[in-house]
């Protein structure tokens, strides 16, 4: 890919042509909320926060940096009086949302946002739907996903039921920006109540340490082929 | 036997044998079977003619034809005879031997289903009915001169001609006729049509490339599309497969909602009728070109029309729309180049190619060329189709097309554009209708809807209205339009039932900033737009609901009261036997108001007893005599 030079705030910047906005401007240390962007993950470009103000010349446009790919000659102003105030409601949206969620407070406070003017929910979830990409895009299992739509939108398992492609590996629950997405663990199981799944773990052959759900186990034999035999026996510091 | 047809010769040919054919009838019957006449019963109408033609044993001289919508929905069924090219509205079964032996077989006129016209006066022919006289039909004109279902008779009528003319082009030069004639996206964001061709032709070299139908039409009250994909679905057909040949696609889809049975039911039977007669399939008239269509059927979701959230559908993902910074013309269907349009765009097509770019960008204004299918609904007389040349008078289509207000009302606004549009005002009504107007008026052309209101309607219950179906409709992926949608519609709620605050203007404004700049789509950027042009054109109303807890129009139930005069109570008790909660009753005083110039004193006068009231605005509707009032 070419390298290109684009403007932020004011200031020539190197990038990569195709390179997403917001991770040139990560890379410049130029602050930029985001709610609902992983690294590890494709841009999604829902939660809204990171909306920037594209120059144009004689107009501007919004966009969100999380998704915008970027091209030669290109300005753009990251703290512009538009950007402030429309992040502000924004995030006055979500923390009416997500009320008492201490990530989404606190987030509303570096933005200048101390109250939300709209009728106030407490809801744990906010639909960045990390949860979701993370079992699709990275796990592969594609358990989970989206259900309803509009303000009925939440994130669910098949049909509400047991999520019975799901291998108990947690990767929804450490994702999850709020941690609304509980995962319990007892000596021998670990359960996903969200999901209405419970896994028996398997343990270690060595020292009988708790390994993974036996599920999730077996759902990793079949794709990594070429580890020892045996390989999944042990635990990670008998290995 | 189907004949399948190898050169553009053999379909001329063919076209000459079907023309002589339909000129050697002697009279054709044309009944509209749109969706519209079917609500009014026309089948039956249908197969009375069908049983009164065969028991005369008429059927080889009288032609039976069963045609798409008419446009004139307001005065269905209706049936048009030729060569005299009368004109009949409302007909019931019963009239259907009448009009065999008095006017097919006579020539006599029959009064009754003649149209009225403002004077007083009869109409016997469609061209002197206002509704028809003034609009220019061409994208419609064959609804009504083809049976919906036959391939024939759209090849008499001229169909299939642009079509060889196309392929013995070069691709580029199709493009180029379409970039010329200056032909806009009719789906409601107005894009250029040929520049879209150009960029998917030109984009991911070498890569397969879709063509896409977007028939999803889901604007309350729009129903142009539905119209033209039941009663001409080759002219979309025909329209797909020059833009599939301009741009190099040998696959497109039909994305149809599935509410539209008959939409789907005759774009099948189109499909396979042209497939059955080598004008889509392989090697299409000899050209070496190959091309086919499947439909895929719409689950009823608005945000499908949204081209993005109708690609991940036809994909069979949840259909929610992407970030269009890379354009679906370079990364659409499965990633690849895409070149979606909507029916009536797609309609246009043959006729540019028949008539050349010249002849087209004749029509029209200067930056909106052709002309446009409008659907005129609400507080109208004329509910119905209209085809009009770009540029024509918002007052023109609402008055002299439209009738006017019936019931002797006012105009008051007339929202275009569809729920994401905006609502006009009177003062506004010479405007001209294209795409850049409308916008700068604060709304948009959209796919065509308009929306008519009378003085009776209250524009921040308008306002609410459409929030809602939006609020409803928001796939919810994004945050301003899924939690902010709904925080305005909470607002209007409020409003509307008298607890609104002051300040809500204003919030509803600064609102209204951050959800049209930061949505992910249209439908959360346009969905202010309600609000935002009622707010704009009709303040007034706002602050009567918010400041004085009134609602001028006497629309919003929170904020009425229904209430008897009493000096125009005829004591009829119409009132108190509509009511539903026993709150109209009879009082023990006699009644005032004169019945035939006669008080009848043994009558009580009544009352309406606010308390049990649920203000549903029955017993104003069955009063006559103007004994209640609402305030």
């Amino acid at each position: 890919m070419s390298k290109i030079t684009i403007t932020i705030d004011g200031e020539k910047v190197e990038a990569t042509a195709g390179e997403m906005l917001m991770d040139v401007c990560r890379r410049k240390g130029i602050f930029i909320p985001t709610l609902c962007d992983h690294k590890d993950l494709m841009p999604y470009g829902v939660c809204r926060i990171c909306i920037v103000e594209w120059d144009r010349g004689d107009w501007s446009k919004m966009i969100t940096s999380c998704n915008f790919p970027v091209k030669e000659g290109q300005v753009f102003r990251t703290n512009s009086e538009k950007v402030i105030r429309e992040r502000k409601m924004i995030m006055e949206f979500t923390l009416a949302r997500s009320s008492k969620t201490p990530e989404i407070i606190e987030l509303a406070k570096i933005l200048g946002v101390e109250s939300s003017r709209f009728p106030t929910q407490d809801e744990g979830c906010i639909l960045c739907g990390m949860c979701i990409r993370a079992c699709s895009e990275v796990v592969e299992a594609n358990a989970i996903g989206f259900a309803q739509r509009g303000s009925h939108r939440k994130i669910s398992s098949p049909f509400y039921h047991e999520a019975t492609d799901c291998i108990g590996c947690g990767s929804c629950s450490y994702i999850c920006p709020t941690k609304y997405i509980e995962m319990k663990e007892d000596a021998d199981t670990r359960t996903l109540p969200i999901w209405n799944v419970t896994f028996e773990m398997a343990k270690c052959k060595k020292c009988g340490q708790k390994i993974a759900p036996k599920k999730q186990i077996e759902f990793l034999k079949k794709r990594a082929k070429n580890l020892p035999e045996g390989w999944f026996d042990l635990c990670q510091n008998c290995r | 036997m189907t004949q399948i047809l190898k050169t553009g010769k053999e379909l001329d040919a063919l076209r000459e044998k079907l023309k002589k054919q339909r000129e050697s009838v002697k009279q054709t019957i044309t009944i509209c079977g749109g969706t519209g006449c079917h609500g009014y019963g026309c089948q039956k109408v249908i197969d009375a003619f069908r049983q009164e033609l065969a028991s005369r044993k008429l059927e080889k001289e009288v032609e039976l034809r069963v045609s798409g919508c008419h446009g004139f929905c307001e005065r269905g069924p209706l049936a048009l005879l030729a060569p005299s090219g009368i004109f009949y509205q409302r007909i019931d079964v019963a009239d259907v031997p009448a009009i065999i032996e008095k006017t097919v077989m006579k020539g006599e006129l029959i009064d009754k289903l003649l149209y009225v016209l403002e004077d007083g006066k009869k109409a016997a022919h469609e061209k002197e009915v206002p509704f028809y006289a003034r609009q220019n039909r061409l994208v419609f004109a064959n609804n009504q001169r083809i049976n919906a279902d036959s391939i024939e008779d759209y090849i008499a009528v001229g169909g299939y001609a642009a079509l060889p003319k196309a392929l013995a082009m070069k691709p580029e030069a199709v493009i180029d006729e379409v970039k010329k004639a200056g032909l806009r996206g009719r789906g409601g964001g107005g894009f250029p049509t040929g520049r879209k061709w150009e960029t998917v032709r030109k984009a991911q070299p070498g890569e397969k490339r879709y063509v896409i139908c977007n028939a999803d039409e889901g604007d309350p009250g729009a129903y142009m599309d539905r119209s033209l994909l039941e009663g001409n679905p080759h002219s979309v057909i025909e329209g797909m497969v020059i833009g599939a040949y301009a741009i190099g696609a040998n696959e497109g889809y039909i994305y149809v909602r599935n509410e539209y049975p008959l939409a789907v039911k005759n774009a099948r039977i189109a499909l396979d009728k042209a497939r059955e007669m080598g004008l889509i399939g392989k090697n299409i008239l000899g050209s070496g070109f190959d091309f086919d269509i499947i439909i895929s059927r719409g689950g009823g979701a608005f945000v499908c029309g949204e081209s993005t959230a109708l690609m991940a559908s036809l994909e069979g993902k949840i259909g929610e729309p992407r970030a269009k910074y890379i354009h679906t013309a370079e990364y659409g269907l499965w990633n690849k180049p895409s070149c979606l349009n909507n029916v009536e765009t797609w309609a246009n097509v043959p006729m540019i190619i028949n008539n050349g770019s010249e002849w087209y960008s004749k029509i029209g204004t200067a930056t909106s060329k052709g002309t446009k299918i409008f659907s005129v609904v609400g507080k109208i007389k004329n509910t119905g189709l209209v085809e009009v040349p770009m540029g024509v008078k918002l007052r023109e289509i609402i008055f002299d097309m439209g009738g006017g207000i019936p019931n002797g009302k006012k105009f008051k606004a007339v929202q275009t554009g569809g729920p994401s549009g905006g609502c006009i005002p009177e003062s506004l009504l010479d405007l001209p209708v294209d795409f850049d107007e409308l916008t700068k008026a604060g709304s948009m052309m959209g796919s065509g809807g308009l929306i008519v209101m009378d003085e009776n309607t209250c524009m921040v219950d308008i306002a609410r209205y459409f929030t809602e179906f939006l609020s409803e409709e928001s796939c919810g992926k994004c945050v301003p339009c899924r939690e902010g949608v709904r925080h305005m519609l909470e607002i209007l709620n409020r409003i509307c039932k008298g607890e609104g605050k002051a300040g809500d203007v204003e919030l509803l404004e600064e609102m209204s900033e951050a959800i049209t700049d930061a949505s992910l789509c249209a439908l959360g950027g346009t969905a202010p737009n309600p609000v935002l042009s009622t707010i704009r054109y009709f303040r007034n109303e706002y602050d009567a609901h918010i400041l004085e807890k009134r609602c001028p129009a006497g629309a919003c139930k929170a904020l009425i009261n229904y209430s008897v005069i009493d000096k125009n109570c005829t004591g009829c008790t119409a009132c108190a036997r509509v009511c539903p909660t026993q709150a109209a009753v009879a009082t023990d005083k006699p009644a005032q108001g004169a019945i035939k110039g006669k008080v009848n004193p043994k009558l009580k006068m009544h009352k309406i007893i606010d308390e049990k009231c649920i203000r549903c605005n029955m017993c104003f509707e069955a009063c006559k005599y103007d004994a209640v009032q609402i305030k």
